[in-house]
């Protein structure tokens, strides 16, 4: 008979053996009572037990119980009418980001009229910042366009283009309510019953553990050397589609399609397909000022590609979103940022907040309010080299800008996703120092070949004005 | 109210709760907001397992108001509050010190856990059974012992390790 494994014997310490199939518990039982290095592992398991215990009973903090009675009160005055849908603006941004990327892709992938596959028609799409995401993005994970999948979170208004497949990693990405859904809750009793089963209403509550070994995938690289502005210019209609308005967050958005990839550079090509004669479809943003961006999605190969249009062999068609760079203080215009968090002091308290009762701020409203900073993209004032999606697959990780000095050398924004820790980033080359700072968008991280003095000051250059 | 005792379900919960949050938070008060926010949350939804609902709320609540935090310029916020607190404490100076320099080399072992590894601990000192872990963190039943050896054993660890990098830096 076999050894029973730290595990059960943990288990086993926890009394938790009665949560084990019956079967498997009376084995490990069995077998404690009649093996010695079992039963004397036993007690060295007791010792680690224990010894954790204590560890964790010096950070135990002294608990009063508030009243329930006033608890309950509050709720009752404060009973919204109907149910709330609490996302937070910034997760709303997300979605609006990855429905226009989605309808980007429709749209540039044949969704205009007489356009290319499905002779799709794509509509004008209009995007409030405080409605929820559409259904279809959260609750038809089976239905893939074959177009656009996830989900380059640029900045928080930026155009996102993203390739991969799977709308259910749209609608991971895009929600993840504070609470459970009823879908949810009835997931969660359905795994009382098969625990081992792993259900997405656990996966869509808790964060998922970052892939720490996954390498960075070049998803969408960008050309600085694209003649953005008169793309911009020519942007409406070439191919006879018309501009449709896209609008986000009142900030009109004109598509149209520019001609031959002539004067687009090519995207790379991972799968390695034929490149040549690429036609293009191109987001032009009005209202957007300097440094030229050129988006490109190079699509990745792979299942859930775009569909190869019919008898087209000498090449391929692909989307390209070009935006022109928002200088930082574009980004998020100012009047929308919320305030930051000062560092003067600690918020003041006033006597009756500090009870417990009136401690209790809206409940919904505020946890779910947008907070804090939102930092920009790139450093104001540096030319912008190349923007860079790090992740793999449907995992997006962040994003990687790089900038250049005056001097020529260049340094390195990584803008990590929310959940990513900051040490799935490979080592720093040896010539570089870094400066970091944990946001509310995600860890962000500033390399370059300076001084870790000069560097902070360069990621404080992220943020507005506090 | 679908047949819950939430007054019983309150008086065993809320303190295990705010222990919960509090090793996320490292804010007493902060978990006791997060705790009573996590019940006013369930009073209104009126879930149909509040406990383990509970605990999914807390997680993300606190996961929430990490992202919402700016860690360095908390950080700055932070020591002038811990200076203001040490003025303002009444007792012993030393032994808010004490508990301070307590509370940090247990954050500080918890933070070298992996998350998941972090979570369950977390989970089972406050008093989650194998199942609601296994619910809430996406796991097998019986691979809750195994993560839950693995998180005692490097908490030890690393606490020890911690701890005689103090002591030896002390004695320098």
């Amino acid at each position: 008979m076999s050894h029973v494994d730290d595990g059960a014997l943990h288990a086993y310490l926890d009394g938790a053996l009665d949560e084990y199939p019956p079967a498997e518990a009376a084995r490990i039982r069995e077998h404690l009572e009649g093996c010695p290095a079992c039963s004397e592992r036993l007690e060295e398991e007791r010792s680690v037990r224990a010894r954790a215990h204590d560890i964790l009973g010096l950070a135990a903090p002294q608990v009063e119980l508030p009243s329930f009675e006033e608890l309950r009160a509050y709720v009752e005055r404060t009973r919204p009418a109907g149910p709330a849908i609490p996302l937070r603006s910034y997760r709303m941004r997300l979605a609006a980001s990855v429905v226009l990327a989605l309808g980007t892709g429709w749209l540039l992938r044949g969704g205009v009229p007489g356009g290319l596959p499905g002779d799709r028609t794509a509509p004008a799409v209009t995007l409030e910042s405080e409605a929820p995401p559409p259904p279809a993005l959260t609750q038809a994970p089976a239905e893939d366009e074959g177009g656009v999948g996830v989900v380059s979170l640029l900045a928080e208004e930026d155009v996102a283009v993203a390739t991969g497949s799977g709308t259910d990693a749209v609608a991971r990405a895009a929600s993840t309510p504070i609470e459970p859904t009823f879908e949810e809750e009835k997931a969660q009793e359905e795994l009382d019953v098969a625990a081992s089963r792993r259900v997405a209403a656990a996966e869509a509550v808790v964060a998922p553990e970052p892939a720490m070994a996954t390498g960075f995938d070049t998803v969408t690289d960008f050309d600085a050397d694209v003649g953005v502005s008169t793309m911009v210019a020519e942007a409406p209609a070439v191919r006879g589609a018309s501009a449709d308005a896209v609008e986000l967050g009142g900030e009109p958005v004109r598509t149209g399609d520019v001609a031959d990839g002539g004067d687009v550079t090519r995207a790379d090509d991972t799968a390695g397909e034929a490149q040549a004669g690429a036609s293009r479809g191109a987001v032009a943003t009005e209202e957007l000022a300097s440094a030229d961006v050129t988006l490109d999605a190079a699509e990745k190969s792979g299942a859930g590609e775009a569909e190869p249009e019919a008898g087209d062999t000498a090449g391929d068609d692909r989307d390209a979103v070009v935006v022109e760079a928002v200088p930082e203080s574009a980004v998020v215009a100012e009047d929308e940022r919320p305030e930051r968090a000062r560092s003067e002091g600690p918020p003041v308290r006033s006597a009756l907040e500090q009870s417990a009762f009136t401690a209790l701020r809206a409940p919904a409203e505020e946890v779910d309010a947008p907070a804090a900073d939102v930092p920009s993209l790139s450093v104001a004032g540096y030319e912008v080299v190349r923007v860079t999606n790090l992740g793999e697959g449907t995992e997006p990780l962040g994003t990687l800008v790089v900038q250049r000095f005056e001097d020529g050398s260049t340094f390195e924004v990584y803008h990590l996703e929310p959940d990513v820790p900051r040490e799935v980033l490979p080592a720093p080359d040896e010539t570089h120092k870094e400066a970091s700072v944990l946001a509310e968008t995600g860890w962000i991280v500033l390399r370059g070949p300076r001084e870790a003095a000069e560097l902070q000051l360069l990621l404080d250059a992220l943020f507005p004005p506090g | 109210m679908s047949g819950i005792d939430w007054n019983d379900l309150y008086r065993t919960t809320f303190p295990e709760l705010v222990r919960f949050l509090h090793r996320k938070v490292w804010d007493a008060e902060r978990a006791r907001d997060l705790a009573q926010e996590a019940f006013v949350r369930a009073l209104q939804h009126e879930p149909r397992k509040p406990r383990a609902w509970l605990f999914q709320v807390a997680a993300n609540l606190a996961r929430d108001e990490a992202r919402t935090v700016i860690r360095r310029k908390k950080h700055l916020v932070l020591l002038k509050a811990e200076a203001e607190v040490m003025e303002e404490s009444s007792g012993d100076p030393s032994a808010d010190l004490a508990e301070q320099e307590r509370w940090v080399g247990v954050r500080e072992a918890l933070d070298t856990l992996s998350e998941k590894d972090r979570e369950a601990l977390l989970l089972w000192d406050a008093g989650q059974s194998y199942t609601e872990i296994a619910n809430q963190l996406g796991l097998a039943v019986g691979a809750v012992g195994t993560t839950l050896s693995r998180a005692r054993k490097r908490l030890a660890a690393a606490h020890e390790e911690l701890q005689k990098e103090k002591t030896d830096v002390a004695r320098r």
